[in-house]
């Protein structure tokens, strides 16, 4: 089964083959769940929305017309995440505090060749490069991240999206320049050597 | 150099707009990049914008991926992907309509049980002496009524004679008791007379005999306890309470 090639795999999670299915879903979790989080910010609506997005494409493999599966999978989770940002709209939380207050709690993967100082560096890089993603509105949101962070072409992010490619490029632009401007505007909170080189 | 003023003086939509965007990702057709290019070599505010945009990409694109928390593969065994989620009510439906097929099954049962019951025991006298009998028992007389009732129901003799024991009958209660001997089973009436004897006294012809484990005070079987306990919280009642709730339990045949 695990030899199989994803054609292969999808048909058979077409038919109704949860092995088949789960084949694809250790394909794809990683980028499913760190499309989620990055657009939430938060671990476990991340973890929500991915599951869901993963049941619901089990229920929907029948109508599954062919084209990228890696795609049509992630549509699913940008839908999931939009889902909960509405639930959320109606019901404000405040996880982006809770998870400032985490302060011992990353969740982000280390690099084991970083030093403990880069690595605490690059925490906080991280750390304000979400907080800054997470101001950007929700449609921005989603294509900076698929392609600044899941490195997508405009190509793929359309297909995902189901964008035309010059609104991709221009929420792209938009997005980028917000959250420029983020870090600019916060750049006390960024590491010594994370300045713009421009503002030094 | 002022950044924020420089934004104010001159934003990159006036100018450039996405096409430094889409110039960092290499999307440009080669007849844009080089127009821009050209520019980009006479405009200082353009440069200023494409170097912090992509120093802005090079960070994001850097940024470490999250580590998953758990893996997301569906339960192969049930072929149920719905069961993945509890918190999904959707399998609570089916369960709320069983118990509540069991409550009204259990419901008509009871009812019928009473009706039947209620109809025999008023077959062969006018109504009236119910009429009258409900008027004039006290609360104590109540629970017997509502005791007997259950007694002849479903045997459970013991309780009769707990409930009898709880308070002794007023002398209304007598009367319904000692009026309608043939509605009263013997037993019943033997421990109404003497209930304290009667009911802890093994052997004898008491309903505390008949039962396991009657006579042994509150250590009764489930339906024996259950009965009990309907019976203890009846004569807690004030009597317009008890008139409330004999109003739900006694059929419309014996109201007024």
């Amino acid at each position: 089964m695990g030899a199989m090639d994803e054609g292969a795999l999808v048909a058979a999670a077409s038919k109704g083959d949860v092995r088949a299915f789960n084949q694809l879903v250790l394909r794809y979790q990683n980028i499913a769940f760190n499309l989620a989080f990055r657009i939430l910010g938060d671990e476990d609506a991340a973890a929500d929305a991915t599951q869901d997005a993963f049941v619901s494409a089990y229920k929907a493999m029948p109508r599954f017309r062919g084209g990228s599966f890696k795609a049509w999978v992630l549509r699913i989770v940008t839908n999931a995440c939009y889902d909960q940002l509405r639930a959320r709209q109606r019901r404000p939380t405040n996880s982006l505090d809770a998870m400032e207050g985490e302060a011992d709690h990353s969740p982000y993967l280390l690099d084991p060749a970083e030093r403990p100082d880069e690595v605490a560096s690059r925490r906080e890089l991280d750390s304000v490069i979400q907080a800054g993603i997470l101001t950007l509105p929700a449609d921005q949101r989603s294509v900076l991240v698929l392609s600044d962070l899941q490195g997508m072409d405009y190509q793929e992010i359309a297909q995902v999206t189901g964008l035309a490619l010059g609104t991709v490029k221009s929420r792209l632009s938009r997005g980028r320049a917000k959250l420029r401007d983020y870090l600019l505007a916060h750049r006390e909170l960024l590491p010594g050597q994370y300045r713009l080189r421009s503002d030094r | 150099m002022n950044w924020l003023r420089r934004k104010l003086d001159r934003t990159e939509d006036e100018c450039c707009g996405e096409r430094l965007s889409a110039y960092i990702d290499r999307e440009l057709a080669p007849e844009e990049r080089v127009a821009l290019e050209r520019h980009l070599a006479e405009c200082e505010d353009c440069r200023w914008n494409l170097e912090t945009l992509r120093q802005t990409v090079e960070w994001t694109r850097s940024s470490a991926p999250v580590r998953l928390p758990r893996v997301f593969t569906l339960p192969v065994a049930s072929g149920a992907p719905q069961a993945v989620r509890a918190r999904r009510p959707a399998w609570g439906v089916p369960l709320l309509q069983g118990a509540t097929a069991l409550v009204a099954l259990l419901f008509v049962v009871v009812v019928a049980g009473d009706l039947f019951v209620g109809s025999s025991e008023f077959q062969s006298e006018p109504q009236m002496v119910a009429v009258q009998a409900t008027a004039a028992v006290d609360q104590s007389a109540a629970v017997q009524l509502q005791a007997t009732q259950i007694v002849q129901m479903q045997p459970a003799p013991t309780v009769v004679a707990e409930a009898v024991e709880a308070e002794p009958p007023s002398e209304p209660a007598a009367r319904l008791i000692n009026a309608r001997p043939d509605r009263l089973s013997g037993r019943v009436a033997a421990a109404a007379g003497a209930p304290a004897s009667r009911a802890t006294q093994p052997g004898t012809a008491t309903g505390a005999s008949l039962v396991p484990g009657a006579g042994r005070g509150q250590t009764g079987t489930g339906p024996a306890r259950l009965l009990r306990h309907t019976a203890a919280s009846l004569s807690g009642l004030t009597t317009p309470s008890l008139a409330r709730a004999r109003a739900y339990v006694v059929p419309p045949r014996s109201r007024l």
